[in-house]
């Protein structure tokens, strides 16, 4: 079992095939070796490493991905999410972002590519003025940006 | 242009009153949000039916530089969002008679969102660019076109992947500049077959623009030869290719591969269509990495020297064999095909061996099944199946049965489609399926099983009498699974009410689809308010009958054969529609029928899922929606936690999934 300390002080003991999922963890241990301290996760709370953990133990005994694949770069684009992952992230707003930032902390790729697909189909067909609606996101151009703006995107919008 | 700043990894910051979690999102996470924008595109169909994915491509990222000072600079500072650039589609109203309106963007905006995304690309990545130019287009403003093509071939040194459907007689006038500049070209495409155009001169054409590109590994070639040119000579970086697929009449590609050794190809599709390829060198050859090959030649001339050239080969990765060849005896066919497998000791996983006048009863086949125990899928084309239906049929206490790992079964009946079609030996066919599925120990368990024997998940049906095999399938339930449809609380499988006979599901199908799903109303083109609410009201009398459908005591499974849940799917997802000049009430009307569509799905739910679970096969029959369809079966399995997404695919159109292979 591994022990793991949240940022909030509290304390889990996770199964290690559990955890490994997390590459940040599992270079970790493999560095360290077996140790009976806990792994401090000062970025991680406990409501998160909650949910964290239910997908690692989803996920559990499924072949890790190679370490070196940049998502960003190159694999797979589409924005399918497969049923039970989607049921996963049917969460508030605040702990969807939580889960990016843990997943990215934690360097558990395939959470963190789910996590950004899923946001990425929440703007999926919005307007630029319905995305900052729904992050709450200030439009802070100037005017003479929003009409810089809305010329270069005209070909775009008119067709 | 505006001056435009990279910025760094730092944390990304927005210009007011965000939630907290947000503020802490790190650029980089939104540059990978955002690369997940470009493929929010989708299938988008105008009135004729005309995919416009690019577009939306690129108004996403517009969309997202639109949305604050801090998204701008993230997305701008993230140059391989932009190096994908907008695709040039240049095209003429006499390319597309059929449609009201041609859609021929316009060369200076495409242009000019080229350069936009170039300026943020930087200067070192590599590009990824396609030019589609219909040959209409081509003829009408050849001068726009060579210049906004000349923005993208400047940057010939950059370009990594290049997509070009474009005419035979438009290479040279645009693209003559950049041989010998494509220092960075890992992939081509190169389609001339979107327009057979009249080339300018008769001389025979030689194509050596790519010849020089150190990187280049993967290329697909599509050609059609323009009369007068009668022979075309593509000059590629042979040895080097890992990835090759060339579509092209005939000439002398292949041999030229061949000679060329390409010692690290892994995947090969040549298809040939009227010559056939010519003699090659009988020198013995091994393609050590080669593990896909696939070789059509369709002229009907003798092909017995590219027969005899099989035995030159050794394969000994080869996975994935498909040979479709005319006007060769079967038993030189078969015997030269077993003697390559035997010589290059490869194990087979897909196997198409395709001579469509022989049929395989001949026992050399059978040799070659037998050597290839992790084959997963075959695909055969001639009626003549009984006898291997019968070798098919699996018996797990076998010590070495044939193809146990069997995953995909394709079968086609009369390939030419002249003449009556055949009738399918449904008893023959479901004992090949029942032995690899419910009769499998594993089966009931749930499980997966072992390493050598696999379930048969999937049966392609072409080219059959499809009525006979829709009442034959229904007469095997009643006979072979009545037990199984009893336990599960299932209706007798011939307990059909009179309200919905096959033949009344099959003229329900007809008169949904008839009603071109409204179509028109979602569109521009929008139907006269009269035309609207006849189609409507059409619709409504149907959605009564179903509505009144005892599926309680009905065998769902029959009733899923005949497509009823995809057009119902097809309303119930279109609740809120807007389209300019809509009739009044038309979007009440729209939604009334939307939510009727999904109350049936959801009351028909648990009956189909309880009679999926007696008989665990969907059947969609692609013939009764279109006649170039082939007919699928799956097997029906559900993993835990995916109901959602199985039921989904249940209830979604078959079509996408028919045309697969």
């Amino acid at each position: 079992m591994v022990l793991l300390l949240t940022s909030d002080n509290e304390m889990f003991s996770v199964a290690e095939d559990v955890i490994k999922r997390s590459a940040y963890i599992k270079n970790m241990l493999e560095d360290v070796g077996e140790s009976d301290l806990p792994i401090p996760l000062p970025n991680v709370e406990s409501n998160v490493l909650v949910k964290i953990l239910e997908y690692c133990e989803h996920y559990r005994g499924e072949p890790l991905p190679a370490s070196d694949v940049d998502p960003a770069e190159i694999g797979d684009r589409s924005l399918d999410i497969a049923d039970w992952d989607q049921k996963y992230m049917a969460v508030d707003q605040e702990m969807l972002f939580e889960i990016i930032l843990a997943a990215n902390y934690l360097d558990i790729k395939s959470l963190l590519d789910v996590g950004c697909k899923t946001v990425a189909k929440m703007m999926k067909g919005k307007s630029s003025e319905e995305i900052r609606t729904l992050f709450n996101i200030a439009n802070d151009f100037t005017p003479e940006e929003e009409a810089q703006i809305r010329k270069e995107n005209a070909w775009a919008e008119c067709r | 242009m505006e001056e435009e700043r990279a910025i760094g990894g730092d944390k990304g910051h927005h210009g007011g009153p965000i939630r907290s979690c947000l503020a802490y999102v790190p650029n980089e996470i939104w540059q990978q949000i955002f690369s997940f924008a470009q493929t929010w595109a989708e299938i988008w169909h105008d009135d004729n039916e005309i995919a416009l994915p690019e577009v939306l491509e690129y108004r996403n990222l517009a969309t997202i530089c639109a949305v604050s000072r801090s998204w701008r600079q993230i997305a701008i500072g993230h140059r391989s969002l932009w190096t994908s650039l907008p695709k040039l589609v240049v095209s003429a109203e006499e390319d597309f008679p059929w449609r009201s309106r041609a859609r021929a963007r316009d060369g200076q905006d495409a242009k000019r969102w080229i350069q936009l995304f170039l300026s943020r690309a930087g200067g070192s990545l590599p590009l990824t660019c396609g030019v589609t130019i219909y040959p209409g287009g081509w003829a009408q403003d050849q001068g726009a076109i060579q210049d906004v093509v000349k923005v993208l071939t400047d940057q010939s040194h950059r370009w990594g992947t290049v997509t070009l459907h474009i005419p035979q007689e438009s290479i040279a006038p645009l693209l003559s500049c950049i041989e010998g500049k494509l220092p960075m070209l890992s992939t081509l495409v190169l389609d001339t077959t979107l327009g057979a155009a009249v080339p300018d001169s008769s001389d025979d054409y030689r194509l050596n623009l790519f010849l020089q590109a150190p990187k280049l590994r993967t290329a697909s070639i599509a050609w059609i030869f323009s009369e007068p040119i009668t022979n075309v000579e593509i000059n590629l970086p042979w040895s080097q290719l890992e990835r090759l697929s060339l579509k092209v009449p005939g000439g002398s590609l292949y041999k030229d591969l061949i000679e060329a050794q390409p010692v690290d190809l892994k995947e090969l599709w040549y298809s040939a269509s009227e010559a056939s390829v010519p003699p090659i060198p009988p020198t013995p050859i091994i393609f050590p990495k080669l593990e896909h090959i696939s070789v059509s030649l369709e002229s009907d001339e003798d092909e017995a020297s590219f027969i005899d050239h099989l035995d030159q080969l050794t394969l000994p990765a080869l996975t994935q064999f498909s040979l479709r060849v005319q006007g060769v005896h079967p038993d030189a066919f078969y015997a030269k095909v077993l003697s390559l497998i035997q010589r290059s000791g490869c194990s087979l996983e897909t196997l198409y061996l395709g001579p469509c006048d022989v049929p395989t009863t001949n026992p050399v086949y059978f040799d070659i099944l037998a050597l290839s125990p992790r084959l997963t899928a075959i695909k055969v084309k001639h009626p003549e199946i009984s006898e291997l239906l019968r070798k098919l049929v699996l018996d797990p206490a076998s010590p070495k049965p044939l193809l146990p790992a069997l995953q995909r079964l394709e079968l086609r009946g009369n390939p030419s489609r002249r003449g009556p079609q055949a009738r399918v030996d449904v008893n023959a066919l479901m004992r090949v399926v029942r032995s690899r599925t419910l009769d499998l120990p594993q089966y009931s368990t749930g499980g997966e099983t072992g390493c050598v024997l696999k379930l048969l998940d999937t049966v392609i049906i072409g080219s059959y009498d499809m009525r006979l095999l829709h009442d034959d399938l229904t007469l095997w339930e009643s006979q072979e699974l009545r037990d199984r449809f009893q336990k599960y609380g299932s209706p007798d499988p011939l307990a059909f009410p009179s309200a919905m006979t096959p033949e009344h599901a099959e003229r329900t199908v007809e008169k949904l689809r008839e009603n071109d799903y409204l179509r028109p109303l979602f569109s521009s083109k929008s139907a006269s308010e009269e035309e609207f609410f006849e189609k409507a009201a059409g619709i409504i009398r149907l959605l009564d009958e179903l509505e009144a459908l005892d599926v309680e005591n009905t065998n769902t499974s029959a009733l899923l054969r005949s497509g009823l849940l995809s057009p119902l799917d097809y309303y119930a997802s279109r609740k809120e529609v807007a389209a300019p000049n809509m009739p009044q009430g038309a979007r009440e009307v729209i939604h009334a029928i939307s939510t009727r569509a999904k109350q049936i799905l959801n009351r028909w739910r648990p009956f189909i899922l309880r009679d999926l679970a007696a008989c665990p096969y969907v059947w969609k029959f692609g013939d009764w929606c279109g006649p170039w369809l082939p007919t699928k079966m799956k097997r029906w399995h559900v993993r835990p936690g995916e109901e959602g997404t199985s039921w989904h695919g249940l209830i979604s159109d078959a079509s996408s999934e028919a045309y697969d292979r």
